[in-house]
């Protein structure tokens, strides 16, 4: 089982990426956080292996809380537009989704999520 | 032909034509009682070859000029070339006028010369000179007679008699002539460099305002359609997690989505519309963020039932609402109140907005919302209009636009 956290504002964009998360059996969403600090606490608490990241949130955005992290899971950005892409690239980001998240990219995502665990075994 | 060399022969023959009015004008009117002796056809027949030479001479000037491009030249260089050009074009121009003259049959210089020459015979006989060959004397007393009606002669006629007998003619009117060429090219040098400048001028200058015409119509159809577009596909993503939650909220949702995307299209050629239909969109986007920030979000409108009929410029209140949701509550963790009023205060429209949250100082006066706002104001109104933002009270910050009732 893969412990995932989902980090975004808005309660319903968080349903909805928890409602595309339940065709992945492996996969286990062990809590949520509204804003970057309660993020925070709940990465020290659950230690999850992949966290689903939104860019804009109230008070600190996605990229000034993985700055605020030792050891950070893998990260998977999702985010209304484009502009913040290649940014995300530049921080080491398994990948980039857009919402409304299409179910073949989240696929895809995960995909490489496994592969990227695979190697580090591999090393 | 085109336009633009129809107007150049048009004043060529314009200011070379006043030229021959002014001449006839002085020889036959001012000065009348000249022509005792007869002549008028062959000053009018020179006068012709003149003007002619002067059309033609002038036109092959425009041509060298046109081939050395030197409107583009530093002024130093213009100066210059303006003087030397001159110089050789009157020369060549009087030299040239003078030559076909000669060769006609009715030159009126050789008109003139014939009139003298037959007028110093006449002074000459008269003072009983003719019979005498005191040309032939080597050297006359400098005081006598003789050589004083000799000299008389000479300087009213120009004609006198060489040793032999044969009478000369000294022309004195070569330089006059060339000056009197040197000041009809300077003009019209001078006529045609600033009928240039000046137009070279007005169209840099039509340019420029092109120019800032289209980037003025640019911005506004930019703030006019200007839609965030996380906004719709934030929307489109919180619509997508309601269809099982809530399928009736969905619903309504993409009706008022749909209503703000319409809108968003309709109004760019609209320049103001009623307030009743900017509330409409305006509602609909609050409702829809609302949807997404759900308790963080509070909305209170207070408007006045007289201003809705008010005409105001399409999209203006709904950038406004917008930057309040994006700097005031999206920024803040707990949310706050978006607060929209008009109201109708010493004939003018009021719309202000207001937000939980602080300034940011220093705000960015030269943002894209607040300048296309308050160029669109000034635009629209002629400075009438204003825009403002400040806090009240530490807590809100308040957008206001002023709009002057007609």
């Amino acid at each position: 089982m893969q412990k995932v956290l989902i980090i975004d504002d808005e309660r319903l964009a968080r349903n909805e990426l928890k409602k595309l998360l339940q065709a992945f059996p492996d996969i286990e969403v062990i809590g949520e956080a509204a804003n970057a600090d309660e993020g925070l606490e709940k990465i020290e608490n659950f230690s999850p292996d992949l966290i689903f990241l939104d860019i804009q949130m109230p008070g600190k955005t996605g990229f000034d809380m993985l700055t605020e992290l030792e050891k950070a899971p893998h990260v998977i950005f999702t985010t209304a537009y484009d502009e913040f892409a290649l940014k995300a690239f530049e921080v080491n980001a398994l990948d980039y989704l857009m919402k409304p998240v299409e179910p073949k990219r989240l696929a895809d995502a995960i995909q490489k999520y496994k592969l990227q665990k695979i190697k580090k075994w591999q090393l | 032909m085109s336009k633009l060399n129809l107007r150049y022969w048009l004043c060529q023959f314009l200011g070379w034509g006043m030229f021959g009015i002014i001449a006839l004008y002085f020889n036959f009117i001012v000065f009348a009682d000249r022509w005792g002796k007869g002549g008028k056809k062959e000053y009018l027949i020179s006068l012709a070859i003149f003007l002619s030479c002067g059309i033609l001479i002038t036109h092959l000037l425009r041509t060298v000029i046109k081939k050395i491009n030197w409107l583009k030249f530093s002024f130093n260089k213009i100066v210059i070339i303006f003087i030397l050009s001159v110089s050789i074009t009157s020369i060549v121009f009087f030299y040239a006028a003078n030559a076909v003259e000669h060769r006609s049959r009715y030159s009126h210089d050789n008109f003139i010369k014939n009139k003298r020459l037959e007028n110093a015979k006449q002074i000459e006989a008269d003072a009983g000179m003719d019979t005498l060959d005191y040309f032939s004397n080597v050297q006359l007393l400098t005081d006598s007679l003789i050589h004083k009606q000799v000299l008389e002669i000479k300087k009213s006629t120009g004609w006198y008699r060489n040793k032999k007998g044969q009478w000369n003619y000294e022309d004195k009117n070569d330089l006059f002539g060339i000056y009197q060429n040197l000041l009809l090219i300077s003009l019209w040098m001078l006529i045609y460099l600033v009928y240039h400048y000046v137009q070279k001028n007005r169209n840099d200058q039509l340019d420029r305002l092109k120019l800032e015409n289209t980037v003025k119509e640019l911005e506004l159809k930019t703030i006019k359609s200007h839609i965030n577009p996380h906004f719709i596909f934030n929307s489109l993503n919180s619509i997508r997690a309601l269809v099982d939650e809530n399928p009736e909220r969905a619903r309504t949702a993409i009706t008022e989505l749909s209503n703000i995307l319409r809108s968003s299209m309709k109004t760019e050629n609209a320049e103001t519309v009623p307030l009743a239909r900017e509330l409409d969109i305006v509602k609909d986007y609050l409702a829809l963020e609302q949807m997404r920030f759900e308790e963080r979000l509070q909305i209170e409108l207070c408007i006045d039932e007289d201003t809705l009929q008010q005409h105001v410029p399409p999209m203006m209140l709904q950038t406004l609402v917008e930057n309040a949701i994006k700097h005031g509550i999206s920024k803040r963790v707990d949310g706050g109140l978006v607060k929209i009023i008009t109201t109708i205060k010493e004939n003018n429209l009021l719309l202000m907005v207001q937000n939980t949250g602080e300034l940011e100082a220093p705000i960015n006066m030269d943002g894209f919302g607040i300048k296309s706002t308050q160029d669109r104001l000034n635009l629209m109104y002629q400075g009438k209009g204003t825009f403002q933002i400040h806090s009240i009270d530490n807590a809100m910050v308040e957008s206001k636009v002023i709009i002057p009732l007609a």
